[in-house]
C-alpha cells in the first residue's frame, strides 16, 4: 500500500472526526508510528478542525467563567464533604454548638507505640549530662578515698598518742 | 499533609480549566450552539461540560488528556445529552458555504454527532467508500475556502 494513496483515501479525516471503525483506527495508529508523513497529515487535519471551529466560534457572555468556577467550587465542596466524616465537616453547623457535641466527636489520641521520638538537639544535652555524671562520680570516689585515708591517719595518730601516754 | 495535597489538586484543577476556557471557550460555545439550537441551553451545557472536565481532572488526580480542540470536542460530545442534539445542523455556516449538500450532511453527521462512516452510509443510503471520499472532499473545500 502506498502511503500517499492511504493519506488521500479519507481514512485520516474519518479518524480525526471520530468516525473511523476500530480496525481502521488500529491500522492508522500502526502506520502513524511507522510513517512520519501520516503523523504530519493527522496533525494538519487537527489544525484544520481547530481553524474551522475558530471560524464558527461564538464569544461567551461576560461572567461565564465565574459561573463555571462557582459550579466547580460547589462540586469540589461536595467532593470534600463526601471525603471527610460528617462531624469534621465545617459546613455542618451542628458540630459547633458546644454542648451538643456527642461523645463520638472526641478522638482517641493515645498512641499504640511504646517508643518516643524527640528532637536531635537533645542528644548533646544527654551527652553533657553523661560526661558530668562521670566527672562527679570520679570526684566522689577520689574524696571518699581521701577521707578514708585521713580517717586511718587519725586513728593511727590516736593510737600512737595512747601508746606514748602509757610509757610516760 | 493530605490537606496540602487537596489544596494543590484544587489549584491545579482550577488552573487547568481556566487555561482550556481561555483557549477554547468560544469554539466550544459555537460548536454546542450548532448542536443545540437554543443559546441559553447551549451556555448551560457548556458550563456542565467544564464541570465534568474539572470533575475528571480532580477525581483522577490528573487532567484528562485534553491538549487540542479536537480532544475537547470529543470530550464534549460524550457529555451532551442525546435528546438535545438536533439532527439538522444549520446550512448557513460561513465555513460550509461552498459545500455540496452531501458534503454538508456527511461532515455534520461526523463532526457534530460523531457518527461512524458505516452509520452515515446507512442513514444517507450511500456506500461507505463514497462517504469517506465525501468527508475528505468536505475538508478540502473548507480548507480551500479559508485559504482564499
Amino acid at each position: 500500500m502506498k502511503i500517499k494513496d492511504y493519506i488521500e483515501s479519507g481514512i485520516l479525516e474519518a479518524y480525526v472526526v471520530g468516525s473511523a471503525s476500530a480496525a481502521e483506527t488500529q491500522q492508522l495508529l500502526e502506520l502513524k508510528e511507522k510513517h512520519p508523513e501520516v503523523a504530519y497529515a493527522l496533525n494538519e487535519l487537527e489544525l484544520d478542525l481547530e481553524r474551522i471551529a475558530a471560524h464558527m466560534s461564538i464569544a461567551p457572555p461576560p461572567g461565564m467563567l465565574e459561573k463555571i468556577e462557582d459550579s466547580i467550587g460547589e462540586l469540589i465542596r461536595q467532593e470534600k464533604s463526601n471525603r471527610m466524616p460528617a462531624w469534621a465537616d465545617p459546613s455542618n453547623d451542628q458540630n459547633f454548638n458546644g454542648n451538643d457535641k456527642p461523645e463520638s466527636q472526641f478522638i482517641e489520641v493515645e498512641g499504640s507505640s511504646s517508643h518516643m521520638r524527640i528532637h536531635k538537639a537533645w542528644r548533646w544535652v544527654f551527652a553533657a549530662v553523661f560526661v558530668l555524671g562521670k566527672i562527679f562520680l570520679g570526684f566522689a570516689i577520689y574524696y571518699y578515698l581521701e577521707s578514708r585515708q585521713a580517717m586511718k591517719e587519725i586513728q593511727k595518730l590516736e593510737h600512737q598518742q595512747e601508746v606514748l601516754k602509757k610509757y610516760q | 499533609m493530605l490537606k496540602i495535597h487537596q489544596e494543590s489538586d484544587l489549584t491545579e484543577t482550577a488552573t487547568h480549566v481556566r487555561l482550556i476556557y481561555n483557549k477554547y471557550s468560544g469554539m466550544l460555545l459555537g460548536f454546542i450552539s450548532q448542536i443545540i439550537n437554543d443559546r441559553a441551553k447551549a451556555e448551560a451545557q457548556m458550563i456542565s461540560i467544564f464541570c465534568e472536565l474539572a470533575k475528571a481532572s480532580y477525581k483522577e488526580r490528573s487532567s484528562p488528556n485534553i491538549g487540542s480542540w479536537n480532544e475537547l470536542r470529543t470530550f464534549a460530545l460524550n457529555y451532551l445529552p442525546a435528546h438535545t442534539i438536533q439532527l439538522e445542523i444549520a446550512a448557513d455556516l460561513p465555513a460550509q458555504e461552498q459545500l455540496s449538500q452531501l458534503q454538508h450532511q456527511v461532515f455534520n453527521l461526523a463532526y457534530y454527532q460523531k457518527k461512524s462512516l458505516c452509520d452515515i452510509a446507512k442513514q444517507l443510503n450511500q456506500t461507505e467508500e463514497l462517504i469517506r471520499k465525501t468527508l475528505k472532499e468536505a475538508f478540502t473545500v473548507m480548507k480551500g475556502k479559508r485559504e482564499n
